[in-house]
């Protein structure tokens, strides 16, 4: 918690120097969201367990000549089993980094989770400046390398957050420095000073090839734990436009100088496609490690008109294992409400199966 | 298509460009040729700007996006979406290429084939409608078919046919306005013959001496009770526009 909130502080008391927070542009956008869940254990005897969510999403925006900057943060109060969830999260290492408030303080010490859980998350808090072809940013934000959407070995800062149902990534403190010498090509240059993966510094040259091809290759340099020579990384990320089918893939090794020249490697491959008001999309990742570890993320989105969406989402991870799949009822466009119906069933790393409905609303102004 | 690139370039606009010069002779004596050349020649823009209304009609129910909306050349196009639920949104059309960025996780994704046939943001156009960038004097063969008046406006009836491919439309039927040789209506046709859009000019306001058309209707005939209506507003004509503005740099802007 410490970091983001010196950050924080420092942030706010540099913008006022380049100038952000002037007449050139400055917004606010507020998302209130509340959420109602119900899971059931599926084996007998069967045990029901209820909760609520309920937030609120802040998101500032503000620009003058060439500097602007981002801060984001969701105030959430939850209740019953949303509080458990989060609480179990909570012990992951890294996890309570951007939490600005939290009541009651979260203690690995307290097995039995609050029934209520109040927190104050920081989603992004970027500062940005360009000149000519070169841009930088500053602060809690994404670096959003890699093709993948649930998976992707390529973004060696980024944590994904799958606890949605649906991938996605988590903001992370950085800084970086880009380059573009044409319209859709940049060379891009990342620190992550205190990432939970350890400090690391990369360059990843980006570009689309013949309209129909985009790739990108990486390399770069991480800190790891007990070893004094850092870790090599090193990428190569692909898609195809085949018009029908848009096949993409990432292969990244890790080199470790310290341990023999230990080499580790990731390999992710996904496609896309379209029928009709079908999109259908499948991701693998192959990550051999003591054993394989095999992780699978696959989707079919059905539009049924302007208004009404399908998703049928799957997915598995095997550390920890995880697998769920279900299906979510989306309506937006009703002025500017968006209403989620979901239902799941997921299967814990204790090996019991949940079942899962969950009901959201969603105010954008 | 290519008329709207022009004028428009960018999605909304590329279906609806109206011609936009005045016509300094009978247009009575024109060839179907010449009268299609004028009204690509209309489109005589170097670039613009301008915000947009989007309201996307469904039956009884009625979706509304704005957005800001840069221009220049027949090849560069770029789109913010400004309404409270698509806020930072942004879309870059270089030539055949589209890419779109989602603020929420900055995430960059170039649209892929397959997604191309999709309407954009839930509206009537596709993202097919936005890239086409062809003139339609290159494009058609065209002929007269007959005079309407149409709002109030004596328009020629002209029957365009391609045979090349790549067409997304390979038929279209056009109303055009005799005195300012702008589009008012337009038909688009699949190669059986099935028609697949019909769009409208419903309203005009008059820049630099010009016609302009500011709300155009665009329906896919595809869909039950579907139709996008798009207002511009606060349009610049030539304004200056930051060369980075059409480069994925404008989306981290």
């Amino acid at each position: 918690m410490k970091r983001p909130v010196a950050f924080a502080l420092a942030f706010f008391l540099l913008a006022p120097l380049s100038g952000v927070g002037a007449e050139d542009g400055l917004s606010l956008s507020t998302q209130v969201r509340t959420k109602a869940s119900l899971y059931s254990t599926i084996a007998s005897p069967s045990s029901f367990s209820i909760g609520s969510a309920a937030g609120l999403d802040f998101l500032l925006e503000g620009s003058r000549d060439r500097t602007s900057f981002r801060a984001g943060a969701r105030l959430s109060l939850l209740q019953g089993n949303e509080a458990a969830d989060l609480w179990l999260a909570l012990g992951m290492p890294g996890a309570r980094d951007d939490y600005l408030l939290m009541a009651p303080v979260f203690d690995s010490a307290v097995v039995t989770p609050p029934s209520a859980l109040l927190t104050l998350a920081l989603e992004e808090l970027a500062l940005r400046s360009y000149a000519g072809p070169f841009s930088f940013e500053a602060g809690l934000s994404h670096a959003n390398w890699g093709m993948g959407r649930a998976f992707s070995p390529a973004d060696y800062f980024t944590d994904i957050d799958y606890s949605s149902g649906q991938p996605s990534r988590r903001p992370t403190l950085l800084g970086k420095a880009t380059w573009y010498p044409g319209p859709v090509s940049s060379l891009e240059l990342v620190l992550t000073p205190y990432s939970k993966f350890g400090q690391a510094l990369a360059l990843r040259g980006y570009t689309t090839i013949f309209d129909a091809v985009t790739m990108a290759i990486s390399a770069g340099l991480r800190e790891a734990a007990g070893s004094s020579a850092g870790l090599l990384l090193g990428g190569v990320e692909l898609s195809i436009d085949l018009f029908y089918l848009a096949p993409y893939g990432e292969a990244v090794f890790i080199l470790d100088p310290g341990k023999s020249w230990n080499l580790q490697y990731s390999i992710m491959g996904g496609a896309e496609t379209r029928i009709a008001d079908l999109t259908l999309m499948g991701e693998y990742l192959f990550a051999p490690r003591k054993t394989a570890v095999h992780s699978i993320y696959a989707a079919a989105a059905w539009k049924i008109d302007e208004w009404f969406s399908l998703t049928l989402p799957l997915l598995y991870i095997p550390n920890p294992e995880h697998l769920s799949f279900g299906a979510s009822l989306s309506a937006s466009g009703f002025g500017a409400m968006e209403y989620r119906a979901g239902l799941s069933c997921e299967k814990s790393a204790g090996g019991d199966w949940l079942l899962g409905l969950s009901l959201q609303a969603s105010l954008f102004f | 298509m290519k008329i709207a690139q022009r004028a428009l370039i960018v999605f909304l606009a590329t279906i609806f460009s109206l011609g936009l010069g005045i016509a300094t002779i009978s247009a009575q004596t024109l060839s179907a040729e010449e009268i299609l050349t004028r009204v690509d020649a209309n489109q005589v823009y170097s670039a613009i700007y301008y915000e947009g209304r989007m309201e996307i009609v469904s039956g009884a129910r009625v979706k509304v996006k704005t957005m800001k909306a840069w221009a220049e050349g027949e090849d560069k196009a770029f789109i913010e979406f400004t309404n409270p639920e698509d806020r930072g949104t942004k879309m870059l059309r270089l030539k055949d290429e589209l890419w779109m960025y989602f603020p929420s996780e900055r995430d960059t994704v170039k649209i892929s084939g397959a997604m191309l046939r999709q309407g954009i943001m839930g509206s009537d156009f596709s993202y097919q409608d936005a890239m086409s960038s062809e003139e339609l004097s290159e494009l058609y063969t065209a002929s007269i078919s007959g005079s309407e008046i149409l709002e109030g406006r004596d328009c020629h009836i002209l029957e365009l046919r391609s045979g090349a491919s790549g067409v997304h439309y390979p038929r279209r039927k056009l109303w055009v306005d005799k005195e300012h040789f702008t589009i008012l209506r337009g038909e688009l046709y699949a190669k059986s013959g099935t028609l697949l859009k019909v769009l409208r000019v419903l309203g005009t306001l008059s820049l630099q001496g010009r016609r302009f058309p500011s709300v155009v209707e665009y329906a896919d005939q595809l869909k039950k009770n579907s139709k996008t209506l798009l207002t511009m507003d606060s349009i610049v004509i030539n304004p200056s526009i930051d060369p980075g503005r059409f480069s994925l740099q404008a989306f981290s802007r």
